[in-house]
């Protein structure tokens, strides 16, 4: 499988359509099968963009680059989730300019969680730069064709210079500060050069809508392409959790209450995530990101379902080609 | 992290002590030597866990720090300062560049004067040029076309801050 000359992620996005991405976590082993079974089985055929996460929560797996060359070979589209957490600038453009080299045209730009929470809690956390510098610097790559050295970027000195057409993403929390403050952050990302923006899981709409009007005064909501998160949830332990212990996360207790009560915990997660997909749909979003954590084999349902409801609002969208292709 | 006062002569290393003593009481200062505080609420921002720089990291949770639960979010009490006065809301709209960690633990004051390794606003002379906006703005600037020549007229040398 050669790997396109651009994105095809942007290109859905610049004409308009709606997209879908799929978060994927690689293994905690050396296991290159473990993620083309997964790809093949859950993730081919539904997702637009296959995010591939960056040692999450600080635990070791292996990494994004290496997981996001086999969804290209798995005729997939990676975006590789790239943090600063475990590298300084040597070593995030090192990593760049090999995913680059190897096909990767979509990078999520993060900082990274604190290895406070990780499998290493020892570890030095690196955090040499911030979310906003890392997008500034690949997108200095992007328009400038330089390093953050300001050399610039050639084979060899006769040859031409490499300008990385990268489509940079970032990530927004829209929960938990005042929404005209995470509106300036998100305003800074955008001047530095973010193009689209991935939220954490919503689950609270009231807190979605003010930030949203917040990203809107700013006229945010145009000048980049915002993609809210889902998390359909498992169960009710699971959720309760995820709002105790992962950072970020913002989950109200009337949800945590409706899982705990209900008969059929999975049939209740898809509901929920469907009713918030609906709500969501009523803004002006360009996708939905989503977060299939522990609950892989819910992809291919809950992306048709997804899909169905963005068309029924007259969304336009291309059909995502299965694996191998 | 090596502190670059650990090289330095006896009188840097007094004067260093007296700035220290004087901007912990003051900011909670972490001596990065590169002082930035006009630019951000007149508060510290290397006192987040993760020295971001340009706003809140995603875990910040109503007012408090993701990485220590029990402190507040140095963001969140910089974002709410800058609320007192419009000039703080002004300079906070910058992008602040990368650190140059290079002058971690050094004197901030004697790398403006008399060393000169940084300039007034705590940033280099001439910091890394922020190419201003996305693709959206300028379809032209993630052009593929690697001309050498063609460079110069997509490159954008306005700084974000």
């Amino acid at each position: 499988m050669t790997p396109p000359a651009s994105s095809t992620l942007r290109r859905k996005l610049e004409a308009g359509q709606f997209v879908l991405t799929v978060e994927m976590v690689p293994p905690r082993a050396p296991d290159l099968e473990n993620i083309t079974r997964r790809l093949q089985k859950f993730f081919a055929g539904n997702a637009d963009g296959v995010n591939v996460t960056d040692c999450a929560s600080a635990i070791l797996r292996m990494s994004s680059l290496c997981a996001s060359r086999v969804c290209i070979d798995e005729g997939l589209e990676p975006v590789m989730q790239l943090t600063c957490r475990d590298r300084n600038r040597i070593g995030l453009q090192s990593e760049l300019i090999s995913a680059w080299a190897m096909g990767i045209r979509n990078v999520l730009c993060l900082t990274g969680d604190h290895v406070r929470f990780g499998d290493h809690p020892t570890a030095k956390p690196v955090f040499d730069m911030d979310s906003t510098n890392l997008i500034a610097m690949v997108s200095r790559m992007r328009a400038e064709g330089k390093y953050c050295s300001g050399e610039e970027i050639r084979t060899s000195a006769k040859s031409d210079l490499i300008k990385m057409d990268w489509l940079i993403g970032g990530a927004a929390n829209p929960f938990g500060n005042e929404p005209e403050d995470l509106a300036l952050h998100m305003d800074k990302k955008r001047r530095a050069g973010a193009d689209f923006l991935q939220t954490q899981p919503v689950y609270d709409i009231e807190a979605f809508d003010a930030w949203w009007r917040a990203m809107e005064a700013r006229g945010l909501h145009r000048s980049l392409k915002i993609l809210p998160g889902i998390l359909p949830p498992k169960g009710a332990k699971g959720l309760e959790y995820m709002k105790t212990s992962v950072p970020g996360m913002h989950v109200p207790d009337a949800t945590i209450r409706r899982m705990q009560g209900a008969a059929d915990a999975q049939a209740e997660g898809r509901a929920i995530a469907l009713e918030l997909v609906d709500r969501l749909l009523a803004y002006p979003i360009a996708g939905i990101h989503l977060y299939p954590v522990m609950w892989e084999s819910v992809i291919p349902e809950l992306a048709a379902e997804i899909r169905g409801r963005a068309a029924k609002t007259g969304r336009t969208m291309d059909s995502v080609a299965p694996a191998g292709t | 992290m090596f502190h670059q006062i650990k090289h330095r002569g006896l009188l840097y290393r007094i004067w260093y002590y007296v700035e220290r003593r004087i901007k912990e009481l003051m900011f909670d200062c972490h001596m990065c030597g590169q002082c930035v505080v006009r630019s951000t609420a007149l508060t510290c921002p290397m006192q987040c866990p993760k020295q971001m720089r340009n706003g809140p990291c995603g875990g910040s949770m109503d007012g408090q720090c993701e990485v220590f639960p029990e402190r507040r979010c140095i963001w969140t009490q910089i974002h709410r300062r800058s609320r007192r006065f419009e000039w703080m809301r002004r300079k906070l709209a910058g992008i602040q560049p990368a650190i140059d960690w290079s002058l971690f633990g050094s004197s901030a004051w004697l790398n403006i004067w008399p060393e000169k390794k940084i300039a007034l606003g705590g940033h280099a002379f001439t910091p890394a040029p922020v190419p201003s906006g996305n693709i959206w703005d300028r379809p032209d600037a993630g052009a593929p076309a690697p001309t050498a020549d063609g460079s110069a007229a997509q490159s954008n040398p306005e700084a974000g801050r």
